[in-house]
This record gives C-alpha cells, structure tokens and sequence, in this order.
C-alpha cells in the first residue's frame, strides 16, 4: 500500500514538473518571438536571403509548427526567404536558426492599370515560421532542422568574402565614446581646421562611391577658389596645382604679430603661398608630411587717412608705422613626430624717413616703428567626440616684434634720433573652437592672448549657396592692454572690425 | 509483484530525472538565446542610465500589473500565491523599490528589478523577483502608458547614474597653462613600450619656499624638461625622475602695488637646473612615494645694456639674486583622508644670496656695493615645512596645501597657503597667500614685500 501511494505521489510530480517544464519553455517563446517582433534596433541577429526555388531535401519542402499547420516553401522567382539566425553569442556554441521570414515582391508580380510601381511598400512581409516553431523543429524534428542548418551554413562557407547582413539597426561604431574626446594621431584635425579657417585652399578628399566594404576617396577638383574679406583676399586656380600641392596668392592689409587691425597696421601684403605634400600617395594627405609655405612681401602704405573712411573699422587711427619688408609663414604637420609647427618671420631695413604717422613732441614729432615680428608656436588640435562635431585647436608659443622711436625736428622728414625702444619675447597663445554641424561649418571663434592684450575673432556661416558658396559674417575685437599701462604707439580701449567673408571652392 | 512494482518505480524515476536533466539543459539553452539576441553592451552598464523608482504609490501600480499579468517569476518558474502575498505585503510597507536601467544606444529599458530597500547599492542583490531584462516583454506586461511614464521618469526617483570623471594621463600631448608653473608637453617616445620619455617645455615664476612667490619674482625661467615613468600610469605624480633645463627672463610685475624704491632686478643671464625623482625606494623598496628634489639658478653672464633694466639714464642701485639652491624631500600619500584626499608632507632648505648692485648706464658697468662681503655670507637661508592634502582622480582634484618657513640670518618667518582647485583636470586655479612675521624692520632687507598673493587661472588639456 505505502508503495502504490509511493508511486502515485512520484507519478504526481513528475506531471507537475514536465508541466512546469512547459510553462517555462512557453514564457520563453513567447518572450523571445516578441523581441524578435518587436525590437526594430538593437538586435544583433544576421541573415540570409534565398529567392526563387530553394534547393531543399524534399523532407523540409513542408515544416511542421507548434500550432499551426504545416508551412510549406513556396516556389517562384518573386519569393524570399529570409533565414534569420543567431552567431557568435556567448554562451551559444553554434549558430542558431530563429525564424524564417517570407518577402514577396509584389511590385513584379502586380503589374496594376499603369504599370505599377506605384507609392506604398512593394513587398508584403509575413513570418510564418516564428522561433517557437523552429526551436520545437530542432527539438522534435531535428532532421528537418539539421536540413534548414546545413543550408544557411554552406551559404555562409560559400560566401566567406561576403559576411550575412546583420539586422542590427544602431551603429555603435559612429557612436564611440571617448572620457575626454579624441585627438587625432594623424593630419586630420590638421585638415579638418585648414579646410574651415585658413585663408587658403586645401586639397579635399570627396566620396565618390559607396561600396560595400568601404568607400573610394576622390580629389574635388573646382577650377577656381576664392577667399575675400573687406580685409584680405586669397585666389588660386587649378593651372596653378602640381603634383606634390597646389599653389595660390594672397593680398590684405593684415597684421599677424603685433596686436592691430587690419588697417591699424600700415602695410599692404602681397603673399604667395605654396601647399606641398611629402607622401607615398598623393592622395594620402592623412599621413603626408604637408609644408605650407608663403612667401610675403610688404608694401608701406599710409592707411591712417582709409581708415576713417571705413565704416566697418571701430578704432583709433594708427600710431604705429611699418616699413617695407619681406618673410614668410610656415606650417609643418608633425615633423619627427612633434607637434604641428608653425613659424613666421617678417623683417625689414630701418627706414625712418617720411614716416605715415607721426605724434606731435612739442615743436618737433615723433614716430614708432616696427621692422621685425617673429612668431614661432606649435598647434595641439583635439575634438569633443569622433564625431568631430566641436573642434578645438591651440596654438603655445612665442612672439616677438620691435618697437624704434625716431624724433623729427620740426617738418623734417629725416630722423634726427633713433631709439630702440622695445624689443622682447613675449608669450602667444591661440585657442580656436569651430562648430561643425552635420560635416557643414557653421561657428567659428579664435581668443589669442599676447603681450598683455586679448583679441577675439568670430565668424558665424550666413549663407550657403550650392555650388560651394559661402558668406560668413565675422568680427575681430582687440582688448585695451591688461595689467600694464598703454604704450605711446598704441590705441585707446583697443578696437574691432565687423566684415563679411566670402568663400567659393573650399 | 513487488519487485517489479519496485523496478518500474526505478525506471519511471531515472527516466524522469534524466528527462528533467534535459528539460533543465533546454531551459537553459532557451535562456541563453534570449540573453543573446540583444547587442552585447555590457561593457558600458556602469555608465548606462541607471535609477531607483521610489513613488511608492507608482511602485504599487506597476507591482499590480505583475499581479494581473502573474508575469513574476523566481528562477524561471511561476511564483505561489503565498509568496505573492507575502511580498505584498512588503509593497504596502514600502520596503520594496525598483530597480530600472536604460539601454545604452537608444532610450529603451533594459533591466527592471524589485528589491528590497536593504539590498540597494550591494554588490550582488537579492532580487524579489526574476529581474526583467528585456523592455518589450516589460512594455507588455505593465501597457504602453505606465511603460513610457517610466522611461520618461515622470515620478519620484533616485538617480544613480554614474557620471565619470578621473584623471587620466594622455601621452600624445598634455597642455597644463598656469602662470605660475606652466608645462607643455609635445613630444614622447618609449624604450620598451612599458615606459615613457615626455619631452616639455616648462616655465617657473618664482618660488615661495624662498619667499619669491610668483608675481613679485620679475623673472621667468623657461626652459626644456625630461621626465621619465619606468611603468605609464594614469597618475602624473608616479614619474620615476625628471630633469629639467633652462634660463631666465625679466618679466614684468602685474598687480602687485607700489614696487620697493630699490627693487629686486634680473642682473645677468642663468641657468636653472632641477632634478627630481622617486629615489628613496633605491635605497629601501619600501620607502615609496617620497618625492626628492634638488634645483639651482646660477646666473654666469652679467647685463650690461640700460635696456636691460628700463629707462635708467644716471647710476642707479638695485638688489638681484644671481644664484639660489633648494632641496626637498616630500612624502606623498602618508595617510588617506578618504574624499578630502592623501595627507603629504615635506620640508627642505632654500638658500638664495642677494647682492647689492649699482649700473651705470654711461660705462655700461655693474659694480658690488657689498663687495667686501664674502660670497658664502650674500647667501641667507630659509628652512621650510610644506603640508597638506592632494587629491586626484573624481570631479574635483586639489592641493590645499600650508608653508611654513624661517629665515635664518634675518630672524623672521612667513606662512601661508597654496590652494589649487581643478574641476575635471581640465579647468581650475592657483591661489597662493603668504605673511611674514617676527620682522624686524631695521634689518629687512628694502626689496622684501611684507605680504604676498599670486594667482593663476589653470587650463589643462591632455590627450
């Protein structure tokens, strides 16, 4: 007696457990066909196409499901399977078939009144073999599962070169997150800030063609490009390239040391500038040794008397005189794995006689001078995030410019006294920030702090015109001196100059 | 008739655990798809959307809509109605909160746990329930309304969100602009892919420990320094040893007031030498942390233009300290004061002479009013003390640190503090305020300020 009551209780438990059991493999199925169904983004599920009639043991033309009838492959050239499977999980060993999704063309098969073709969806999408009726084939009919498997696999082995598509929809790989950003150990910063801000063209590679595996990169080529300000201009044209660079000329009436205006300085320059790349690739400009070069030359023009007839100019006339001279601005990308090196020297003959500007000293007049500015700094550029989108580039280094103070007696235009006055280094820092908008440039500032003076320069994108139009609106501010007295030759309360900036072909 | 009631009960038994074995295997399996189908992104759960749902009306809602749907499992299994009740009645008592986490790419859930209030913040909680790690199942169970009054945090909630902040060290460039001890880094490169060799250019304005703080020192040493770490460290502190070069320039004296009648001037051209390094642990492997450091100027080319010290047309006298040693050791990380930081502690000697000089811009000459003194007797010499707390790493890194020093030959001392703030590594300051005290104005020395306080705002950028 105790051991039939032995065995019924035995018996009831073994039924309550493969109950159990089955509850349990339901929630699943039905939790993993609901993610299957309903998670548009994050699955990381790969498949494979087959159209038109499949090859398959005549024991898998029909597949039994849990609860349905038994689905059948149907077999015309309209008609795509979509396996669906899981690889490479942790934890899962091989791949894994989860569904089979039937894509019917229909815009082949309905030709309609005028041809077809017409707005809505073309395919009519139905998942008739879901992951229950699978996972219950492997389980219960694993021959016929075994089939459905090899299939898939030696569509994969056939294909090794093209790897399944996957159904993952974000794209972690443009979304990487960095602690601090990301500095680029190659040009591309150095590119991505030339192209923006300088005042010269540079070489821009263009995608040409979407491949599959990657894209191919092209050179644009425009026949001209143009950079024009109220304050300076910039041409070059395509004779003008040659096989290591390009070349293009310059004009303005700016100043890059010392802290004045455009205008508040009084030269006019005239600048050739020469891009040369040192690579294995031309088009390699990533990993090239690129030199800037611009050779200037500088004119002494009396621009105290334009000035005030220049309604964009804010700031007191000029006291400052600038000679003749001739130099040149260098950029070098990382020479010996350095920094990005930039060097610039100006320097010019002591010529005193019939200075632009001159101050009154009683009866006689005195005037300052400037022959010499010299700075030489090195760039350090880094980005918020991989997408690029805020963009940063510093600049630390040194300055140096002279200051002479020659006194004229009464309306004599030669100089009877000469004096160097200031002649010292001073530190120089540069801090740029581009915003960069959907690869499309948009903001623009630069602060510089030199000899006790700040300046500010901002441009914000007005327009832009197909076609490679582009005007800008931009404005440069300069701070009176900080902690320490104004000087004889320079401003009151500094000064700014409001232009708009038109650039084609960049 | 027995024994083979006994036999079929043996078979039906192992049959049935052997079938279980299976079952168990298959649920298992099942599980593990269903962990799988999602792109793996468990690397970044620390950093995921993460928080606490403590409205413990909202909390009884959601706990409701498990109920109806009877969606709480334990272990995969269905829970008893027993249980039910009884962790209900945890719900009425609001012992029980939620757990909700987002995913990292999207703003969908992906986990949503019941725990007891006691299990917050332990390193593996003891959920009520199975946790949900799957938001479309979620969405179903709780409707889309409550799912998306969820997401959206419209209730009240803790935020556990880890926002991350640490010092880490770049080795590409590292930009640390501060007036008063800037240091560019630009160039690195390694022997053994383990170490590094950083090449900076560094610039000094003054140095407190012989009462020249920054600002009323009008020079600037600038030069070339070479630091080495032996293993590359996330900490800038654990270097092996630098060397630094270089000389000095005048510079200018913002801020500071009325300068002394006889001021201290640059009188020639010098050169700054510095050596630092961990280098007790040479002598005893456990003496770790112990910061030595040992620095001279040494002026060896006199000026001669008046350009050189302004516009001076007739003789003039002045004060300069052509040559200065110091030496201190400092013992990092002595105890930990845990957020306020690593407690430090270091003292050395700082001896600079000063020499009373005229110019005469007509010879273009330097003279030495003292120079009956010997040169062993123009140096004076400071004792100093430097204690505080420095901590690195979190939001917010700082050295708040106290100098005490002592003048041997003139008998008067000075105090102060050195305060520096950084939020992120990235942008912060530089304060330092220094008294003096016992002095006695007779035998102080005319160039001397009685009180000083400099002032840097710092950017840093390393990457």
């Amino acid at each position: 007696m105790r051991l039939k009551y032995f065995a019924f209780c035995l018996i009831n438990l073994i039924l309550y457990s493969v109950v159990a059991d089955a509850q349990t493999y339901d929630d699943f199925y039905r939790k993993i066909d609901l993610k299957l169904k309903k998670d548009s983004s994050y699955l990381n599920l790969h498949y494979v196409d087959f159209t038109g009639p499949i090859a398959l043991p005549s024991s898998v033309t029909s597949l039994p499901r849990k609860d349905d009838e038994p689905f059948s492959f149907k077999v015309n050239e309209t008609t795509t399977y979509r396996f669906v499977f899981l690889m490479d999980a942790v934890g899962v060993d091989s791949l894994e078939l989860l569904y089979i999704e039937q894509r019917v063309d229909k815009s082949a098969a309905e030709g309609g009144f005028f041809g077809g073709g017409g707005g809505g969806p073309q395919t009519d999408i139905t998942r008739d073999f879901i992951f229950k009726d699978m996972y219950d084939l492997k389980l219960n009919h694993f021959d016929q599962y075994s089939a459905l498997f090899n299939k898939v696999t030696d569509y994969i082995k056939k294909n090794e070169d093209a790897p399944p598509e996957k159904l993952l929809r974000i794209n972690p790989d443009t979304e990487i997150k960095t602690s601090l950003g990301i500095s680029s150990r190659d040009n591309t910063d150095y590119l991505n800030f030339m192209r923006t801000n300088h005042l010269h063209w540079y070489p821009k590679p263009k995608i040409v063609a979407k491949a599959k595996r990657g894209a191919a990169l092209e050179e644009v080529k425009t026949s001209f490009r143009l950079d024009a300000s109220f304050s300076q201009i910039s041409f070059s044209h395509e004779f003008m390239d040659f096989a290591m660079g390009g070349a293009s000329v310059e004009y303005g009436f700016t100043e890059k040391v010392i802290n004045l205006l455009p205008y508040q300085g009084t030269p006019f320059t005239a600048a050739f500038r020469t891009l040369i790349n040192i690579s294995d690739k031309k088009s390699d400009l990533n990993k090239a040794l690129m030199i800037d070069v611009k050779l200037m030359g500088r004119l002494k023009l009396n621009t105290a008397k334009m000035m005030s007839s220049l309604p964009f100019v804010a700031a007191d006339k000029p006291k400052l005189n600038m000679g003749t001279s001739g130099g040149f601005d260098v950029q070098i990308t990382r020479p010996f794995s350095l920094p990005f090196l930039n060097i610039y020297l100006n320097a010019g003959g002591p010529a005193f006689s019939s200075p632009d500007v001159t101050v009154p000293k009683g009866a006689d007049k005195e005037a300052y001078f400037s022959f010499s500015q010299a700075e030489a700094t090195m760039s350090f550029y880094w980005n918020t995030s991989d997408k690029m989108t805020s963009r940063f580039r510093m600049d630390v280094g040194a300055g140096y410019y002279d200051i002479w103070k020659g006194t004229y007696s009464g309306n004599s235009k030669t100089t009877s006294q000469k004096e160097l006055i200031q002649d010292n280094f001073y530190p120089v820092i540069n801090f740029y920030f581009n915003f960069i908008s959907d690869n499309s440039e948009f903001y623009g500032c630069k602060v510089r702090f030199f000899d006790s003076q700040a300046s500010l320069t901002s441009w914000l994108k007005l327009v832009e015109i197909g076609g490679g139009h582009i005007i800008r609106f931009e404005g440069t501010y300069i701070s009176a001196p900080i902690a320490r007295k104004l000087r004889a030759w320079e401003a009151k309360d500094g000064g700014a100059i409001v232009q708009l900036r038109y650039r084609y072909g960049f | 008739m027995k024994k083979f009631n006994l036999l079929l009960l043996v078979l039906v038994f192992f049959q049935n655990g052997f079938s279980q074995e299976t079952d168990s295997n298959t649920v298992a399996h099942l599980k593990k798809i269903y962990n799988s189908l999602e792109y793996n992104t468990i690397a970044f759960n620390d950093l995921k959307e993460q928080w606490i749902i403590n409205d413990p009306v909202f909390i009884r809602e959601i706990y409701n809509r498990f109920v109806v749907r009877n969606a709480f499992r334990i272990n995969d299994k269905k829970v008893t109605r027993d249980y039910i009740e009884q962790k209900t009645q945890d719900i009425y008592e609001g012992n029980i909160l939620i757990e909700v986490r987002k995913r990292y790419y999207d703003d969908e859930i992906e986990f949503f746990a019941f725990l007891p209030e006691e299990e917050i913040n332990q390193p593996n909680p003891k959920f009520t329930f199975d946790p949900f790690v799957d938001g479309f199942y979620l969405r179903e169970v709780l409707n889309d309304k409550i799912y998306d009054k969820v997401r959206n945090r419209d209730y009240y909630y803790d935020n556990l969100t880890k926002t991350d902040y640490d010092v880490k060290t770049g080795y590409y460039f590292d930009l640390k602009l501060n007036l008063l001890d800037p240091e560019i880094m630009y160039w690195n490169t390694t022997s053994n892919s383990r170490n590094k060799y950083l090449l900076s250019i560094f610039g000094k304005w003054g140095d407190e420990r012989i009462m020249q703080p920054g600002w009323y020192a009008n020079e600037y040493i600038v030069g070339s320094k070479v630091t080495f770490f032996s293993n590359v460290s996330n900490n800038p502190q654990n270097y092996t040893y630098s060397v630094s070069l270089g000389t000095n320039f005048p510079a200018s004296q913002p801020f500071i007031g009325t300068p002394p009648a006889k001021p201290l001037y640059v009188s020639g051209k010098a050169l700054y030498v510095k050596i630092s390094g961990d280098v007790m642990k040479y002598i005893d492997e456990s003496l770790t942390d112990f910061d030595l450091s040992i620095e001279s100027k040494y002026t060896f080319v006199d000026n001669t233009k008046a350009l050189d010290y302004g516009k001076y047309l007739t003789k003039f006298d002045f004060y300069s300290n052509k040559t200065y040693f110091i030496i201190e050791l400092k013992k990092r990380n002595l105890f930990n004061l845990f957020d306020f930081g690593d407690f430090e502690l270091g003292g050395g000697i700082g001896s600079p002479d000063i020499h009373h000089l005229q110019y005469d811009p007509a010879s273009a000459k330097i003279s030495d009013l003292d120079g009956t003194k010997s040169l062993f007797s123009k140096f004076s010499h400071f004792a100093f003390v430097d204690f505080g707390v420095s901590r690195t790493g979190g939001l917010i890194q700082h050295n708040l640190n106290t100098l005490i020093g002592y003048n041997v030959q003139g008998g008067f001392g000075y105090f102060g503090v050195k305060i520096k703030v950084m939020l992120s590594d990235t942008f912060g300051f530089d304060i330092r305020y220094f008294n003096t005290y016992g002095v006695d104005k007779k035998k102080y020395e005319p160039w001397r300020y009685d009180s000083f306080l400099v002032f840097s705002p710092i950017l840093r950028i390393n990457y």
